[in-house]
């Protein structure tokens, strides 16, 4: 008897961490609510989605551009395009000044072009909030 | 006459940055940080073991021929003649035969004139000072010689050039230090921006658009309007399109926005109006308001345009959708059922809000856009979290469907979280209806599901599989 309760615990100890192992981790799948299958979902009322999900199709950015410092602070305007060549922002900076900028973009924009007169670069969005920039490249030892 | 005054000439290093000398010690370290500057480093790199003081210097690369280019160039001078250069050269060793050093002066017609050497390199920190004898804008190049093989490094390091910085370090091609000299400007309203870069140039108050989603582009609210009630999830009870554009001054600051709405449908028979709130402006923030479609009693205004008994700045837009739209037949809907009367278009409503004061930021757009149901002031429907305004009727919360809590912030959403307004980032084509979004949208849910990880772009067209376009009014 003893032995068969003994084997149960174990039975059921490797069952509860075989499920656990098998849930998905982080926000992106968060099913908390318990959802069924979108599939199965006959109407918007039968959703239940996350307190936190804030049904946003944009998001803002916040670009802390690290400016390079030059000697003649000529203000140009920085402007900052989306991927379609749409043009969200202008600011007027000389290129040696650190600024941060907020960008209101589509949840699914991946790429920013940021420039400012002869320079142009493009910006990754890589799903944070904060993203930094610089019309600085790394040094190459080339040449 | 006016425009020749307002034609001010200046040179622009007159007004900012200008130096009463250019100088170099590459302690930046970075190649890249000193091109940007304008200065040019061909066959030369900064570098630690090249200090001749401070800790960088330039060393060349191995001086192993006579046709090896190692050279830094200055950017553009105004230098005047009886001034003093001066900078600091070296050699790492005496492998390379013949190591000299030259200073040339290269004028804008590219005329190039040898100012200083050619000096013999010697091991040890030596010091080059020369006259200018010239007057004008020039380049100096401080170049290295060699007259046969080895692999002797020069160093350079300390460049002072007596004079005015005249590069432009905005046209630097490919940030390889060729910059273009700077050039005499127009700038017609003194603001400091450039009349070429200047989309206002004779307003020193406005400098640049900003348009939200573009100047070319439109988004959607689409709104549900029986809060706090649910309905039938078609989300064309109110549907309206808009950019914003925020005018800004050369501080970058928002000193106006441009509002453009346009109703495209209304999918029942309340008779709705439309306001903005603005979440972090007081109602003295705003110094005018105009193209406001108004006619009834809903609001009552102030003289500056915006809504009176609020703590923010609220902008009513129009006080009955009926207003701003032209019927083509009978009944209260309006371009939401397919292939009957119910169908019109709409007037372009471009509201400009003038700001008493330029502000840093003013929110972002479309800021906290709300409906007002069926000329009940106290109902609004606001986009999910969106807080209500001052003279939202509180009574209402908790009430139908409606699961708001004040203390967390949750606003206008159900239990299970739903919302009554969708801010949609394009131009929405909203489901016909009595359609339920989520049978027009087929990942809509998947979305809504995955909190928004999946499917961001679940109102595109661009993927089969996307919608059902028999379930989306066209």
């Amino acid at each position: 008897m003893k032995t068969h309760l003994l084997k149960s615990v174990a039975l059921a100890t490797i069952m509860i961490f075989t499920f656990s192992s098998c849930e998905v981790d982080g926000d992106v799948n968060n099913n908390d609510n318990n959802n069924p299958d979108p599939g199965t979902i006959e109407g918007f009322k039968d959703l239940n989605v996350a307190d936190t999900f804030g049904w946003n199709t944009a998001k803002t950015v916040t670009i802390n551009f690290e400016g390079i410092p030059v000697d003649n602070e000529i203000g140009r305007p920085l402007i900052i395009k989306n991927h379609d060549g749409e043009e969200l922002r202008k600011l007027n900076i000389d290129l040696s000044q650190d600024i941060s900028i907020n960008v209101n973009v589509t949840t699914e924009q991946e790429t920013l072009i940021l420039s400012w007169g002869s320079y142009q670069k493009e910006l990754t969005l890589n799903g944070n909030s904060t993203q930094e920039f610089t019309f600085l490249e790394p040094d190459t030892d080339d040449e | 006459m006016k425009n020749l005054i307002f034609l001010n000439i200046i040179l622009l290093v007159f007004t900012i940055g200008a130096t009463a000398q250019v100088t170099q010690d590459f302690e930046s370290g970075s190649r890249y940080a000193i091109r940007a500057n304008c200065w040019q480093m061909w066959g030369t790199s900064p570098k630690g073991n090249a200090a001749l003081e401070g800790s960088f210097g330039a060393e060349t690369s191995p001086l192993s021929n006579s046709a090896q280019t190692a050279v830094v160039i200055s950017p553009w001078v105004n230098v005047t003649q009886n001034t003093q250069a001066s900078f600091r050269y070296s050699k790492n060793n005496n492998s390379s035969t013949n190591v000299q050093i030259q200073v040339v002066a290269i004028a804008t017609d590219g005329t190039e004139t040898t100012v200083w050497g050619p000096q013999p390199v010697n091991s040890g920190n030596q010091n080059g000072t020369f006259n200018i004898t010239l007057n004008g804008d020039f380049q100096f190049k401080y170049e290295f010689l060699t007259g046969g093989s080895g692999a002797t490094r020069g160093h350079l390091d300390d460049i002072v050039i007596p004079g005015v910085y005249v590069a432009d370090p905005s046209q630097n091609p490919n940030g390889l230090g060729i910059c273009a000299l700077a050039s005499a400007v127009q700038d017609a309203d003194n603001d400091g921006v450039a009349d070429e870069d200047d989309e206002y140039p004779n307003d020193i108050s406005k400098a640049y658009n900003n348009y939200f989603p573009g100047e070319n582009d439109l988004n959607t609210l689409a709104f549900e309007d029986l809060w706090p009630s649910q309905g039938d999830y078609d989300f064309n009870d109110l549907v309206v399109d808009y950019y914003f554009n925020e005018i800004t001054n050369a501080d970058n600051e928002v000193v106006q926005i441009e509002a453009r709405l346009i109703v495209r449908a209304i999918g029942g028979s309340q008779n709705n109006g439309f306001a903005i709130q603005f979440d972090n402006l007081s109602p003295s923030d705003i110094a005018s308001v105009s193209g406001q479609q108004l006619t009834g009693n809903l609001f009552s205004l102030s003289g500056n345009g915006t809504e009176n008994g609020q703590g923010n700045a609220v902008i009513p837009i129009f006080d009955s959708a009926e207003n701003v739209i032209n019927r083509q037949g009978g009944g209260s809907f309006f371009n939401t059922i397919p292939n009957t009367g119910g169908t019109g278009t709409s007037d372009i409503i471009t509201v400009i809000i003038t700001l008493a004061n330029p502000q840093a930021s003013v929110g972002n757009a479309p800021y906290n856009p709300f409906l007002i149901k069926n000329q009940e002031r106290g109902t609004e429907i606001h986009l999910a979290d969106k807080q209500p305004t001052d003279l939202a009727d509180i009574s209402l919360f908790g009430t139908g469907q409606d699961d708001s809590d004040f203390n967390l912030g949750k606003f206008y959403k159900t239990e299970n979280n739903l919302p009554w307004a969708l801010d949609i980032n394009t131009q929405f084509q909203y489901p016909t209806e009595e359609t339920d979004i989520i049978d027009a949208y087929l990942n809509f849910a998947n979305w809504a599901l995955t909190n928004g990880a999946s499917f961001a772009d679940w109102y595109s067209n661009t993927t089969s599989g996307y919608r059902d376009n028999s379930k989306i009014y066209d």
